[in-house]
C-alpha cells in the first residue's frame, strides 16, 4: 500500500517527467531509428523559433503581464488590481473599448463583403491586366498604415484632391466637404488597410471551388447569382468566416493609421496615450493584457467553433 | 429532347485552334459519341453544345433554332461530369431536385420525381444521403439522376466512366446505356475509350485535332475507317466486344 502511495506521489511524478525529459534530450543527441532521426530534425527545424517565441514573446507578454498587477510605476513589485479595475470600471476606458470594437466590426464586414466580389472577379474571370489588377488590390498590405492615412489625406483632407473636385462641382466650401479627419475618414482608412487582407484569404477559398459543380448549376437553369448563392457560397463559406476573423484581429491592431487621423480613441491609441503621454505603466500593461487575452481568445474559439479555414 | 445541330463550329484560344470546322448531328433520341485523344477537341464540342464556350465561327441549333448566344442556364441541358461535380451542401435528393427547383417547381413535386429518379437509378434509398459518402459509382447515378429530371434536350456526358473500376465500368455501361435506350434520351457521350464509345452510342464521332474524322455507327466506323487515324484509333477485337451496337 505505502510502495503504492510512494509510485504515485508528486515526487515520483515529477522524476518520472524528468526522466522522459531527459529520454528525449538523449533521443534528439543520439538518434538510432529514422523516426528519431526525424524527430531531431523537426527539433533543430523548430529550434530558431521556440527561442524567438521564448526570447521575444513569452518573456517580454509575462513581463507585461506582471507590470500591470504591479504596485509601483516603474518596477515589477507587490500585486494590485488596481489598473484593470480602471479599465473595466472607467466609462472611459469602456468607451474606448466600445469605439474599438464597433469601428474593427464595421469595417471588417465591410471589407469583407467588398473581398468577396472582388476575390470572385479575379479567381472567375480571365481578366484583362489581371496581374495589375492584383497588384493594386494588394498594394495597401505593403503600406504602413500611417502612409494610408496619408494617403486618405492627400484624397479627403481639406485640400485634398477628391475634397478640391467636389467643391468644384457642387459650389461648396473644401472645408465643409473634407471627411478625412472625420469618423467616415478613418473607417476609409481602416477598409483600405483591410480590405487586401480579406482578398487574400478569400483567393485562396476560391481556388478551391468545384467549378464544375458551378457549372452543372448553371446547365440546371440557375442563373449566375443563382449559382453564387446555391454552390458557390457554401463553398467559400469556410473561408469568409476565417477571412472575417482575421481580418477582424488585423483591424484591432492598426495603430498607424491612428496617428494620422485622431479622430476616435481606439485601444492601440489610448494604450500609446498611456505609454506616451499619460505614463500609466500599469494600466499600459493591463491594456496590453487584456488585447492579447482578447485577441488570442477570439481567434482560437473563433476558428474552433466555426467552420473558417484558415490557421491561426 | 431535341435535334441537336453543330454547324462549322470554330473554336480558337489565342493562336490555338481547338474546334476546326466541326459539323456534327445528334438526332431526337440518339446518343452520339464524340471519341478521340487527348486535346482532340471533345470536351470543347460539349462545352460549345452546353454554352460555356462560344464558337469563334459556326452556329449550334436546337431543333433548328439558332442557340449560339444562348446562356447555359437557358439552354436546358442536362451535364454528367467524369468528377460527379455534386452539390456537397445538399443531400442526394435535394441534388437531384435542384433543376427543377430552379424551375419554380414546388418542393413536393421536387421530391417526388427526385424519388422516382432514384429508385430507377436503383439508388432510391440513398435520397437522404450526404452525396460524399456514395461510392463514385453511386455518386455518378446521382449525376445523371440530377440532368435527367430537368428533361434535357440534350443529355451532356464527359467521360463520365473515367476513373471507376473496371468491373463498375463494365456493370454501369450496360445499365446505363440500357437506362438511355429504354428513356430514348439524345445524348452527347464524350469519352477517349473506344471501346466504352462502341457499347454505349448509336453512332460516334470520331475526332482528331479539332477535325471530324468519320461519323458513322460503330460497325461502320470499324469496318470502314475513314482515314488512317480512324483505322488506328478504333484498333479494337470486335469479338471481344459482345454489347456493341452493331
Amino acid at each position: 500500500m505505502s510502495d503504492r502511495h510512494a509510485e504515485n506521489s508528486p515526487l515520483s511524478t515529477l522524476r518520472a517527467l524528468a526522466a522522459r525529459v531527459v529520454g528525449a534530450v538523449e533521443t534528439v543527441a543520439n538518434p538510432v531509428t529514422e523516426r528519431e532521426r526525424e524527430y531531431r530534425r523537426i527539433v533543430a527545424l523548430c529550434a530558431p523559433f521556440s527561442v524567438l517565441l521564448l526570447v521575444a514573446g513569452l518573456y517580454p507578454l509575462s513581463e507585461v503581464v506582471r507590470i500591470s498587477v504591479s504596485t509601483a510605476q516603474y518596477r515589477s513589485v507587490g500585486f494590485s488590481l488596481d489598473a484593470y479595475a480602471t479599465l473595466f470600471g472607467d466609462p472611459y476606458y469602456r468607451r474606448v473599448a466600445f469605439d474599438s470594437l464597433w469601428l474593427t466590426t464595421g469595417t471588417t464586414l465591410v471589407s469583407v463583403g467588398l473581398a468577396v466580389p472582388i476575390a470572385h472577379a479575379l479567381e472567375k474571370y480571365d481578366l484583362p491586366g489581371e496581374d495589375l489588377l492584383v497588384t493594386l488590390v494588394s498594394f495597401p498590405i505593403s503600406l504602413p498604415g500611417i502612409v494610408a492615412a496619408f494617403m486618405i489625406l492627400v484624397l479627403f483632407g481639406n485640400n485634398g484632391v477628391v475634397t478640391a473636385v467636389a467643391a468644384a462641382l457642387t459650389g461648396s466650401r473644401p472645408t465643409d466637404l473634407a471627411f478625412a479627419v472625420s469618423v467616415p475618414g478613418l473607417f476609409v482608412a481602416f477598409v483600405y488597410s483591410m480590405v487586401p487582407r480579406a482578398t487574400l484569404i478569400l483567393r485562396g477559398t476560391y481556388a478551391e471551388v468545384d467549378s464544375a459543380a458551378e457549372e452543372a448549376a448553371q446547365a440546371l437553369g440557375a442563373t449566375p447569382f443563382e449559382t453564387f448563392r446555391y454552390v458557390t457560397l457554401p463553398q467559400i463559406r469556410p473561408g469568409i468566416t476565417g477571412a472575417l476573423i482575421l481580418t477582424f484581429r488585423t483591424g484591432l491592431a492598426i495603430f498607424g493609421t491612428l496617428v494620422v487621423i485622431q479622430t476616435l480613441v481606439v485601444w492601440t491609441l489610448q494604450l500609446s496615450r498611456e505609454l506616451g503621454v499619460g505614463y500609466d505603466v500599469q494600466v499600459a500593461g493591463a491594456m496590453a493584457t487584456v488585447y492579447f487575452a482578447f485577441t488570442f481568445l477570439f481567434t482560437v474559439l473563433g476558428l474552433r467553433y466555426t467552420s473558417a479555414e484558415v490557421g491561426i | 429532347m431535341a435535334d441537336v445541330t453543330l454547324d462549322a463550329v470554330r473554336k480558337e484560344y489565342g493562336g490555338t485552334t481547338a474546334l476546326d470546322g466541326v459539323s456534327i448531328t445528334v438526332s431526337d433520341g440518339e446518343i452520339l459519341g464524340v471519341l478521340g485523344p487527348s486535346g482532340c477537341g471533345k470536351t470543347t464540342t460539349l462545352r460549345t453544345v452546353a454554352g460555356f464556350e462560344t464558337p469563334t465561327d459556326g452556329t449550334v441549333r436546337f431543333d433548328g433554332e439558332d442557340v449560339t448566344n444562348v446562356p447555359p442556364e437557358n439552354r436546358n441541358v442536362g451535364l454528367v461530369f467524369q468528377e460527379y461535380a455534386l452539390f456537397d451542401n445538399m443531400t442526394v435528393a435535394e441534388n437531384v431536385a435542384f433543376g427543377l427547383r430552379m424551375r419554380g417547381v414546388g418542393k413536393r413535386e421536387r421530391r417526388t420525381r427526385a424519388e422516382e429518379l432514384l429508385e430507377l437509378l436503383d439508388i432510391g434509398e440513398m435520397g437522404d444521403r450526404d452525396p460524399t459518402t456514395l461510392s463514385g459509382g453511386q455518386q455518378q447515378r446521382v449525376g445523371l439522376a440530377r440532368a435527367l429530371a430537368i428533361e434535357p434536350n440534350i443529355l451532356l456526358l464527359d467521360e463520365p466512366m473515367t476513373g471507376l473500376d473496371a468491373q463498375l465500368k463494365a456493370r454501369l455501361r450496360t445499365e446505363i446505356g440500357a437506362l438511355l435506350a429504354e428513356l430514348d434520351v439524345t445524348g452527347l457521350y464524350v469519352t477517349h475509350d473506344q471501346e466504352e464509345a462502341m457499347v454505349m452510342c448509336d453512332r460516334v464521332a470520331v475526332l482528331n485535332e479539332g477535325r471530324v474524322e468519320q461519323v458513322g455507327t460503330p460497325r461502320e466506323i470499324y469496318e470502314s475507317p475513314a482515314s488512317e487515324f480512324v483505322s488506328e484509333f478504333v484498333a479494337l477485337d470486335a469479338p471481344d466486344l459482345p454489347f456493341v451496337r452493331w
